[in-house]
This record gives C-alpha cells, structure tokens and sequence, in this order.
C-alpha cells in the first residue's frame, strides 16, 4: 500500500515539474502578444526582400541564403510617456531569453546600452538567431531570423557576398529606417 | 539523508566557484563596460573555413579555433577597479592560477594571471588586468581611471598571442606579446 501512494507522489510531483517548465511565454507568444500593443512596431520580413542576383552566388551562399526564411522584428520605442513600459517589456524579455534552450553567442552590455545574441537550434542547424538590443535613450529591438537549417559556415559565406554586392539590401533598410525616426 | 547532502551541496556551491565568478557578478552592472563571447560563438567560428594568404591571419585563425570563451570588463570607477585588483591578486592564486608577469607600462600597470594548460607554452585561461597606477588617487584629482579586465579560456598558445592582440588592439596588448616572447 506504501509503496502505491509513493508511485502516486512521484507522478504528480513530476507532472508538476513538467507543466511549470511550459509556463514562461515563449518567444513566439511574446511577439504576437505584442502585434497589437501601441508602443511597438512590428515587422514581418520574407527575406525575398532583399534582392539577390542569382548568378554571382557560389552554391554555399546560394544555400545560405535559401536556408533564411523571414525576420520577426519588435521594436519599442521610448518617448517619455512609457518609460515604466520600456522597463517592464526589457525585463520580460530578458526573462524570457534566459531559458536554457535560447543558446548564448555574444553579449554586451554598457550601462545604457545592451545588446545579446543568441540562438535556437543545434549547432550545426540553426533554426533561429535572435538579436535584442537595448537603449535606455531609444528603445529596445528584437529581432528572430527565422530559418531552415542555417548553417553558420555558410552564413559568413552571405557576408561575403554583402560586400561584394551580389546581395541588395536597399528594401531592407527601406523598412527597418522608419523604426525610430523621432519624427514619427 | 541524501537529500540534506544535496541541500549542502547546494548551499556550498557558491564557494566553489571558479574564476569566472567576478565576471558574472558585473554582467549586467551599469557602471561597467562588459562583453562576453560564448564558448558557443567559437564553435560556430571554428566551422567556418578560412582561406587566407596572410599568414599571420592564419595563426589568428588557428588561435581563435583554440580559444573557448572571451570576456572583458571595463571600468572608470576606482571602487569596482579596487574590487577586480583584490580578486586578481587574492582569488586568482588561491585557484591555481599563477601569475605570468607584471609590466608597468607608462601610467598603467598590467598583470597577467595564467592556468596552466597542456604544456609549457599553453594555458587554460589567461586573465589580463590593466590599471592605471594609482586609480584611488585619480578619482580625487577628478579624473577617472581606465580599468580592463581581460579573460580567455581554451588552449591558448602563448606564443601565438601577440598576433592576435595587434589585430585586436587591447590596451596592454604589446605587454601581452612579450609575455608570449617570454615563455620562449
């Protein structure tokens, strides 16, 4: 009889355990919660906007390249009236990356200013970056590179190809200028 | 019984840290400068191939293929660099960590602090601490110090670090490349 209600103990502390580890929104919640909320913007961004001239990429780039499937960016911007929002929304989200499944690549912070890069996936396919930026003068920025099996040794290969100029980003930067223009 | 060892454990856990520790502790502090790249940005780093006719840029490839993590703390505070001086000279030796030599380089002093690696001329982690000379004074004739605190773990050639500092441009970097130099 004992050893019944010990198994019984055991199951329902674990399926405790299980349920509290989903309680944290994700990533993905936190960005269509805040489709509609007046302090942000966001972006949906299909990479077809940057325009690639198809024949100067090497193999690598071109995968590179077909391997990056959107950007999801949130942008807040800070004016005086929602100081206390910028503060609260910073907090949420750096709560929400501290998840161990977020895997840490870079991170600076300089009082005013942070910045973390970080990424889903396994480390040969990556199936996210996310890049969130902080400025306690301008805002915050989130921004999810979605993909398909983005491999690092290739994206570098996309660098290249920046500067080289087989890659337009002009509608890119198109759409990310508007972000924190103050005349707005 | 299991479980209170567990708990002690727990509670010692603090004790045990490792050299990492003031690092994490002024992470997130505003009156710092900090930047962290995780053991993580090397792997994917290390996949990247790099073909190059410099070969001075193939050593610094070869060395950052070797290096695992990479931090730095900045200050102009007297206080927190009283604090970061403190833990290197005391912390450090206490976690075998040995001092690889002290330069006095115009107004700053610079200390090198070495584990010792696989054999003579490579280290686990280095930590390099650069300060101005007498920083306690500086705040009171109203000026501010310049404090750097450097980590880096991983197999580190000794050798081959000079290479990688002039392309880096550290203050203390030279310094740096002597103390390869000298493990000759």
């Amino acid at each position: 009889m004992k050893n019944i209600s010990n198994y019984i103990v055991v199951l329902v502390l674990s399926l405790v355990l299980f349920s509290c580890t989903g309680g944290s929104p994700s990533l993905q919640e936190y960005f269509v919660d805040k489709n509609e909320n007046p302090n942000f913007i966001s972006l949906d961004i299909p990479t077809s906007i940057i325009g690639v001239d198809n024949t100067s990429l090497s193999d690598q780039q071109k995968q590179a390249y077909e391997s990056i499937k959107k950007l999801n960016v949130l942008a807040f911007r800070l004016n005086q009236d929602n100081a206390l929002e910028y503060e609260k929304e910073k907090q949420i989200i750096s709560d929400i990356l501290k998840d161990d499944q977020y895997q840490e690549l870079m991170v600076i912070n300089n009082g005013k200013h942070r910045g973390t890069i970080k990424y889903l996936g396994t480390d040969d396919a990556i199936d996210e970056v996310i890049v969130f930026g902080s400025s306690d003068d301008e805002g915050l920025a989130l921004i999810r590179v979605l993909g398909d099996d983005m491999k690092p040794e290739n994206m570098i290969t996309l660098v290249k190809a920046l500067e080289e100029g087989s890659i337009d980003v002009s509608g890119l930067e198109g759409q990310l200028e508007g972000i924190f223009d103050k005349n707005q | 019984m299991k479980k209170y060892l567990v708990i002690i454990l727990i509670a010692l856990s603090p004790l045990l840290t490792q050299a990492q520790s003031i690092f994490d502790k002024y992470a997130d502090n505003s009156e710092v400068t900090y930047v962290a790249l995780q053991p993580k940005m090397f792997q994917m780093l290390s996949k990247i191939s790099v073909s190059s006719d410099d070969p001075d840029a193939q050593a610094v490839y070869d060395l950052v293929n070797n290096i695992t993590s990479f931090k730095v703390i900045t200050t102009e505070k007297a206080d927190i660099t009283k604090e970061l001086d403190n833990w290197v000279t005391k912390h450090l030796t206490k976690s075998n960590f040995e001092e690889l030599m002290r330069v006095r380089d115009g107004d700053a002093n610079v200390k090198f602090y070495v584990k010792e690696g696989a054999d003579e001329f490579h280290v686990k982690e280095l930590i390099m601490l650069v300060t101005d000379l007498n920083y306690e004074q500086l705040e009171f004739d109203g000026r501010s110090p310049e404090t750097v605190l450097l980590s880096l773990t991983g197999n580190i050639d000794l050798r081959q670090i000079s290479k990688l500092t002039s392309k880096m441009d550290l203050p203390g970097g030279d310094q740096l490349g002597k103390a390869g130099q000298k493990q000759k």
